[in-house]
């Protein structure tokens, strides 16, 4: 079943709220809707409880990864062109310990931006259902049901003072 | 603990209790004097080991004489590691209040405390003074003798200076930021109190001149100590060893002194809200708050370790090399070793983690580990230099390792435990919890709704 | 921070966005002289590709010098930036807001004009991937024993690391501009927002990407210079080869590199008109700052010069009789310290002074000419002292060619950082916002104490 979209606009925090708690006793789940906003409010301002997410493990992953790569490549290009310099080892560790850091930081920082856009779930193709007034102020709860529940969550943003209500079928763009 | 918030959120403030001025004094002024069995063992235990540590200093005197240097090398040790961990702590009273964090409030005292420490150091510093050689035994040193006027050399001059200086300072600050809560103590209880409280009667003069005079000593602490700590690393160490040159050493030594002094702070909180009745002023707030600046100064610690190893290590030239030889990898590999484990790797793999930041065991076990790993490097640091009997540009040889003797383990046992019982001791007539920072505390913040959330709401004057 | 102004968002956003939309006639004579700047250089960079580098006053005594001063000045200018950045977002503090962003763009481009020096005092530049692990063909690989093989590693992951760092917090700034915009404006900005809605998750994400990325950014940010003063102390060249260079060089850094933030906040203040937003407040905390800094950078500067007397020994001497005594390098000597040191910090102890734009902006430009003759002093004198086996005593004069590139690095900074401040918000749009919606107050008897919520 294709679910539809309806987003509804207000201008404060406060009836924003009020919808979700609305929405919760109209039998709305929490997966079922979302807030956008232009700004972050601190966590829980709107009674909506914070998702779970494992970034931390992206940049160990990242980091592992840099050092192995590091590892490989400042070993391997002294074991392929062995010539002692200075009097020191042909495999030598300090000056590997060097590369093999800004590997691992590398890996751990680039590994953090994929988590941080994974985990924001970006990129999206389009904005999908979204009002431009939301960057100017206004928080959007937008709400994602199948269509016969749609009144209901109309009911329910309308019954909180939605400023303006707008629908779309969820798998369509627009702006 | 304040009850659940009446808006039934689901974002709750953690570990806030709001309090009275009359609670805070009654809570803080009550264990002023009184003293539970707990508290009286302990101060018995480290009052008998301190004497025994004088025992023991009788014994290294009969039995070595001032000639010996090399067998007051863990005397020297033991005084250094008090300096780098208890006596720096005032540091971190100062750091946190410049940085103006909340939840600072709990924790200044507690490390100001310590300021006391500095009396004890003060007086074992002076054997160390006829220990140092004289610069015409050809030490390489920029100083200069003074002969005329002092029975040591003129380096030790400028150390016991220095660490005079350091004392008066910790203590002027001690004084300083407990004058309020004398006052209310002298209100409540008087008795000594009404001297050491000086009249104080909190007027709005009073007020900023406490806050200026506060930044001002603990600036001046913080620079003092560096110096010290420099002094420390040229006269009593390095200048021992031919060829040892590293210039980075002063600010290396005084960034182990960071370290040891956020470790040390950690561990009395961890003492003081386990055992010494502070449970409900000492959250994990403040531990997590003090486990990323450790988390700091251990990196910096490595990283200025590692900048001297590497430049030692590419130069390869024969001072260079039998340095690396006395200090790490020679006959005291197992010290170092232990000494990098404790103060570094521990402290990493650790306090990465925010989980272990964000608790109250972590941070305390991470400074326990930063502490014993202290020991062992001052022993690296101190014991073998002062074996060293060469002079010139680089040394021949490296001598053997010096291991410690009975009067030795007197020594440091009774060295440390005096350190602890003076701060036992004060901490029953200077409250630990300083008071009338406390109450500014609850001036500036309180909680609120936020929409649904329950928020901390923090006033930030300046 | 005392200085509040309550906007609204939508005057938030037409301020902050108002030069990205407008096209006003001082941007364009600014990118001008800027282009033009950096335009010299590239001549100068191609007379030297005809002619060789002996158009530069560098010779086999002295190979080292102007460039590689270059180099070092803005690998320590790009220092401040993500630094000032990092811990200021790691310890929350509010008065971060509007500084982040131009801190952060400031090191980026920085860096990226770091690096062209190199490159370009190779002579024979288009070999630079000599450096790189890539050519398979001739069996011949980089030497990982060499500390200018951990320059480009480093300085690779630090400009990777903070373009990412500038980017995933420009995120929602491009999706307000985005919202704003039409036709390829608004392609443009779409694209690069990602699709970005502002939902708690993703938000979340933004804070927790800001706390991590600093985390791991600020040990990169001091391994960079660390290596690039490695490349001097890891030689045996005397008053190079000192075990205090890698912090001595990270701590100057951040003296030059917090100095460079002021001087560009200020004219950012001046030039685009954000007195709403870059207050008297900001240069107060940076002034703060700047005295912190500055004395931990004289502590190591002092560190340096004692050690280097410390052993007598000749050379070391010879060099240091040299920085100290001789002219002109006596005089920039004296310039370090009275730029660096002597006449701005006592000047910053006054809140007045420190509160005076245009004084902050005159003495942190003080500072950085006293900090690139820094870099100078250690570079040059080291080199002109040659004794062992060859007993001459060099001698260096720039030639104008190097000259020319020292100015145009200047122009192409500030050409690279008026174009992202034409494209993109320079003043940090989602986080000035955030700063007003957490803002609070506590009513104390008469008085009224800014306050911030915390969570």
């Amino acid at each position: 079943m294709v679910d539809k979209s309806i987003l509804g606009l207000f201008k404060d925090p406060d009836s924003t709220a009020d919808a979700v708690d609305s929405l919760r006793k109209a039998g709305f789940g929490n997966h079922t809707f979302d807030i956008l906003s232009g700004v972050p409010y601190p966590e829980g301002t709107f009674g909506e409880h914070g998702p779970g997410h494992k970034l931390f493990v992206f940049p160990l992953i990242g980091a592992i990864c840099g050092f192995s790569v590091a590892l490989l490549l400042t070993l391997g290009t002294q074991v392929s062109f062995p010539m002692v310099q200075g009097g020191k080892p042909l495999i030598a560790i300090p000056p590997m310990m060097v590369i093999m850091y800004e590997g691992t930081m590398l890996g751990a920082i680039l590994f953090t931006v994929l988590g941080v856009l994974f985990e924001s779930r970006l990129p999206r193709p389009g904005v999908g259902l979204y009002d431009t007034r939301i960057t100017e102020g206004f928080i959007g709860l937008l709400v994602s049901c199948p269509e016969e529940k749609i009144g209901a969550a109309e009911q329910a943003l309308r019954g909180a003072g939605a400023e303006d209500i707008k629908t779309e079928s969820a798998s369509g763009g627009g702006r | 603990m304040r009850n659940q918030h009446q808006n039934g959120t689901n974002h709750q403030v953690r570990h806030y209790q709001a309090l009275s001025p009359a609670q805070i004094n009654r809570f803080g002024l009550v264990e002023l004097g009184s003293s539970g069995p707990l508290y009286r063992f302990c101060v018995r235990l480290f009052g008998i080991l301190a004497l025994l540590g004088i025992v023991g200093f009788m014994m290294r005197v009969a039995s070595s004489g001032f000639s010996d240097r090399a067998a007051w090398g863990y005397y020297v040790a033991t005084v250094v590691f008090i300096f780098v961990t208890f006596q720096a702590a005032p540091t971190v009273a100062f750091a946190i209040r410049a940085a103006k964090g909340h939840w600072r409030r709990p924790v200044s005292r507690i490390a100001e405390l310590f300021a006391v420490v500095g009396v004890l150091n003060l007086i074992l510093l002076l054997p160390v003074l006829f220990l140092i050689p004289p610069i015409t035994g050809g030490r390489k040193t920029f100083w200069f003798e003074l002969h005329w006027l002092l029975p040591f050399s003129a380096p030790g001059f400028f150390l016991f200076f220095g660490m005079l200086a350091l004392v008066v300072c910790g203590l002027c600050l001690l004084y300083l930021s407990a004058l309020p809560d004398f006052a209310a103590a002298r209100d409540a209880k008087g008795g000594i109190y009404t001297g050491l409280a000086r009249g104080w009667v909190g007027s709005q003069r009073q007020w900023k001149m406490l806050k200026s005079g506060l930044n001002l000593l603990g600036a001046f602490y913080l620079m003092t100590f560096v110096l010290v700590t420099t002094l420390f690393a040229w006269d009593v160490s390095e200048t021992l060893v031919p060829g040892w040159k590293d210039a980075i050493y002063p600010a290396f030594h005084s960034i182990t002194g960071l370290q040891g002094a956020i470790a040390s702070t950690i561990l009395a909180l961890g003492i003081a809200r386990k055992f010494g009745g502070l449970k409900n002023h000492l959250h994990m707030e403040q531990f997590w708050g003090l486990s990323k600046p450790l988390l700091a100064t251990s990196l910096l610690w490595f990283y200025m370790g590692w900048s001297t190893f590497l430049t030692y290590w590419y130069g390869r030239t024969l001072a260079e090399q039998h340095v690396l030889q006395l200090l790490m990898f020679g006959p005291y590999f197992t010290v170092f070793v232990m000494s990098f484990l404790l103060k570094f790797l521990i402290p990493l793999l650790f306090l990465i983690w925010n989980r272990v930041r964000m608790s109250i065991m972590g941070p305390v076990l991470i400074a326990l580990s930063i502490l014993t790993g202290d020991i062992f490097e001052m022993v690296r640091l101190y014991v073998g230099p002062f074996t060293i009997t060469e002079v010139g540009h680089e040394m021949t040889h490296v001598p053997a390792a010096h291991l410690p003797d009975f009067a030795d383990i007197l020594i440091i046992a009774g060295a440390i435990s005096g350190a602890i019982f003076i701060y036992l001791v004060s901490s029953k007539i200077i409250p630990r919890i300083s008071l009338w920072d406390m109450k500014e505390g609850m001036l500036l913040t309180r909680v609120q709704s936020f929409h649904r959330a329950e928020v901390l709401v923090i006033g930030k004057p300046e | 921070m005392q200085d509040r102004k309550v906007l609204t968002e939508t005057q938030i956003n037409s301020e902050l966005l108002w030069f990205v939309f407008n096209k006003p006639t001082r941007f364009w004579v600014a990118l001008t002289i800027s282009g033009l700047l950096f335009l010299s250089g590239v001549t100068a960079f191609a007379i030297m590709v005809i002619f060789g580098l002996g158009v530069t006053g560098l010779t086999t005594i002295v190979p080292w010098a102007f460039m590689i001063t270059n180099f070092v000045f803005w690998v320590g200018i790009s220092h401040a930036g993500v630094m000032i950045s990092a811990i200021l977002r790691l310890t929350q503090a509010e008065w971060r807001r509007p500084v982040t962003r131009a801190a952060e763009v400031l090191t980026v481009f920085a860096l990226a004009t770091a690096a062209i020096f190199p490159l370009i005092h190779m002579g024979r530049t288009w070999r630079a991937y000599w450096v790189f692990p890539v050519d398979f063909a001739r069996g011949i690989w980089p030497s990982v024993r060499s500390p200018l093989i951990w320059d480009p590693s480093a300085i690779f992951t630090y400009l990777t690391g903070s373009a990412l760092f500038v980017y995933v917090a420009l995120i929602p700034d491009l999706a307000i501009a985005r919202d704003r915009t039409t036709g390829f404006s608004h392609k443009f900005y779409s694209a690069l927002s990602l699709g970005w809605r502002g939902t708690p998750a993703q938000w979340r994400m933004q804070v927790l990407a800001g706390i991590l990325l600093s985390g791991l950014i600020l040990p990169v940010f001091v391994s960079v210079h660390s290596i690039v003063s490695w490349d001097f102390g890891m030689s045996l060249v005397p008053n190079w080869h000192a075990t205090i260079f890698a912090p001595y060089f990270v701590i100057g850094a951040v003296h030059s590199g917090v100095s460079g933030v002021v001087t560009v906040m200020a004219g950012l203040r001046i030039f685009m008109k954000l007195e709403n937003y870059i207050t008297q407040d900001h240069f107060d905390a940076l002034g703060r700052l700047l005295t912190v800094v500055a004395t931990a950078w004289l502590y190591f500067f002092l560190l340096e010069i004692v050690y280097g007397f410390l052993t007598l020994e000749t050379a070391e001497t010879a060099v240091r009789e040299l920085q100290i005594l001789h002219y002109p390098y006596n005089i920039m000597f004296a310039l370090i310290f009275i730029n660096s040191y002597l006449i701005p910090v006592p000047l910053w102890l006054f809140k007045r002074v420190r509160r005076n734009i245009w004084l902050m902006f005159v003495t942190t430009i003080m500072v950085n000419v006293g900090m690139w003759l820094e870099r100078f002093i250690i570079i040059v004198p080291g080199l002109l002292y040659r004794a062992p086996l060859t007993f001459v005593w060099g001698d260096y004069t720039p030639s104008v060619i190097e000259v020319t590139l020292v100015v145009a690095s200047f122009g192409l900074v500030s050409f690279g950082f008026l174009l992202f401040s034409k494209v993109f918000p320079i003043i940090p749009i989602a986080d000035q916002k955030e700063g007003q919606a957490i803002q609070e107050d506590i009513k104390i008897g008469r008085i009224t104490v800014p306050a911030v919520i915390r969570e």
